[in-house]
């Protein structure tokens, strides 16, 4: 892989977030809501004692599942459905740069301004830190899985955005079709509550993509091996999905 | 330079491309001439390894463009159609933004960043937002794109559709200034551009190629199609039968003007310049001349005698 090249495509791809109004907007949405959920939270335990880590108690709110199911496809709508419908995905695969570098640098450029769009959380999460004396509730090790879990959900939901922008050249369709995969995945983690023989192997399966359980354990700074093979595994597949997607043009 | 082989594009329920074949020689500019849905853009498409073709095969500089893409895209400067610029960039971040994906280095962009600008004449706007600059500098700016990292080949798919007959003319200068470093190929469904850019034109017309001709052929051929105009003052059956006795005289129509003139419309036949021989018929029998003209055909008679598709209906 030519790391000069990758760097340019990297480059051009957060230009277009950061110089543009749609990534503004995101963003501005995006730091709304997480202080929307914040004030929630302190509302929430306002002279009373914390019983869980802030973390998860920001979790809790329905704030959190807003941001990543709406934030994603917002980001991701424009990466490729964009350049085929102004035909500069045309200019694009006609230089000499192989398909897998421009499917990654879009994802990589999606995923870096999803990380930066968490940032004010992380600046909240500081600052209300100073008011915790029992780490328990708040330290490093939750914040750190905290985050871990959020980058690695939005890198998922990420991957299956950019499938869905690379099979259209609109991009309101590119957005609603990742909403909608989006949307089948969080319902199907409501399907393990349902079930109701908790042993079989239904329950492992629907056990293992519940991406309630992955974010519950995340948020209280618990890193279990199968959650992180879970989301490589699904990002990498939609990844690879969409790269067969750009190879397959005909 | 460029080699095609019985190049064939079906899509699904209809065939693009039928066994075209042609080459180019290095340093040539070829113009493909047809009307829209002939094929050029979907040959260009394929010779810039955007798309595979169905069958046959199509080398440039040596190499396939469906078994080694990344050596023929090095290799060529390719502008689609409808010139797709990112508009929220400015010029120069455009440029070095495709030069980067284009693997120019960073060395010889400093020197050839300057050459590009100035060679296009955009070097007072290299500040400018593409998408607030004029339609003629944004085509200026996708030329500038294609040539960038000094290509063997150049293929230019329409551009200089939708460009004011100023912007054309300084485009056809700068397309002409390319042809010493560059093979140049570009499509286009105005005759008269062709006719003053291009060494060579191909004709295509269904996915088929009706002709390849040098400029030269192609105006020999239209030759045959020259036609001449007279007014005479004369009996109509005394010019009549002079006009069916010259030999030279292919065909002809005559039409009665007012103030006993005649009109008369005259073929030639092959290629002689009936001017002087009808002067001096006139001359000995003593009629009045008062027009004598020869009616240069365009390239356009000559495509509507290829293609028989009327010029008002080659843009359906």
């Amino acid at each position: 892989m030519n790391v000069r090249v990758f760097q340019t495509l990297l480059k051009r791809e957060l230009g277009f977030y950061l110089t543009t109004l749609t990534g503004y907007v995101i963003l501005s949405m995006v730091m709304f809501l997480i202080g929307l959920s914040l004030l929630t939270v302190i509302l929430a335990y306002n002279g009373r004692a914390m019983d869980a880590p802030l973390t998860e108690a920001f979790y809790a709110t329905p704030f959190f599942w807003f941001i990543v199911l709406l934030a994603c496809p917002a980001i991701t709508m424009r990466s490729f459905a964009h350049e085929k419908s102004t035909g500069t995905y045309e200019a694009l695969m006609t230089t000499p740069v192989s398909n897998l570098q421009i499917v990654f640098s879009k994802f990589l450029a999606s995923w870096i301004f999803y990380g930066l769009m968490w940032l004010p959380l992380w600046g909240f999460m500081v600052w209300l830190g100073q008011f915790f004396n029992d780490p328990e509730y708040l330290d490093a090790g939750i914040v750190g899985g905290t985050a871990l879990g959020v980058m690695l959900l939005g890198g998922l939901f990420l991957a299956i955005g950019c499938l869905a922008s690379v099979a259209t050249k609109s991009q309101l369709i590119a957005a609603m079709l990742a909403l909608t995969l989006e949307m089948v995945l969080f319902m199907l983690s409501f399907v393990i509550e349902l079930l109701p023989d908790q042993s079989g192997w239904q329950a492992t399966l629907f056990g293992h993509i519940c991406l309630f359980d992955h974010m519950g354990d995340f948020v209280r700074g618990i890193i279990n091996g199968s959650h992180l093979i879970f989301y490589f595994t699904g990002t990498g597949l939609f990844l690879f999905l969409t790269w067969r997607w750009v190879e397959s043009r005909k | 330079m460029i080699e095609v082989e019985q190049l064939t594009k079906r899509y699904a329920g209809h065939t693009a491309l039928r066994a075209l074949s042609f080459s180019v020689k290095k340093g040539q500019i070829v113009g493909f001439l047809g009307p829209n849905g002939a094929g050029k853009s979907t040959t260009m498409r394929i010779m810039s390894t955007f798309m595979p073709p169905t069958s046959g095969r199509i080398q440039i500089a040596g190499y396939d463009v469906a078994r080694k893409p990344m050596e023929v895209r090095k290799r060529i400067g390719y502008m689609p159609e409808n010139n797709p610029l990112h508009l929220d960039m400015r010029v120069e971040e455009y440029l070095r933004f495709r030069a980067g994906l284009k693997g120019v280095s960073a060395d010889r962009l400093r020197t050839r960043l300057g050459e590009v600008l100035e060679l296009c004449d955009l070097t007072n706007v290299k500040r400018k937002i593409i998408g607030q600059m004029s339609k003629g500098y944004r085509q200026r700016v996708g030329v500038a794109d294609a040539i960038l990292h000094q290509p063997e080949v150049i293929i230019l798919d329409e551009p200089t559709i939708g460009l004011d007959p100023h912007q054309v003319r300084l485009f056809r200068k700068l397309i002409s200034s390319l042809a010493t470093e560059h093979t140049v190929l570009l499509s286009t469904h105005i005759l008269s551009e062709v006719e003053l850019t291009c060494d060579r034109i191909l004709i295509l017309h269904d996915g088929k190629l009706l002709a390849d001709d040098s400029k030269e052929t192609i105006h020999r051929r239209l030759g045959s199609l020259t036609h001449v105009v007279a007014e005479i003052a004369a009996p109509w059956e005394g010019l009549s039968q002079s006009l069916e006795a010259m030999p030279s005289i292919a065909d002809f129509k005559m039409e009665d003007l007012k103030h006993g003139f005649l009109k008369c419309h005259l073929t030639a036949r092959d290629e002689i310049d009936i001017r002087p021989l009808l002067f001096e018929e006139i001359k000995h029998r003593g009629w009045t001349l008062r027009e004598l003209t020869r009616q240069q055909p365009a390239l356009e008679d000559l495509f509507v005698h290829l293609t028989h598709v009327r010029p008002n209906q080659k843009d359906v």
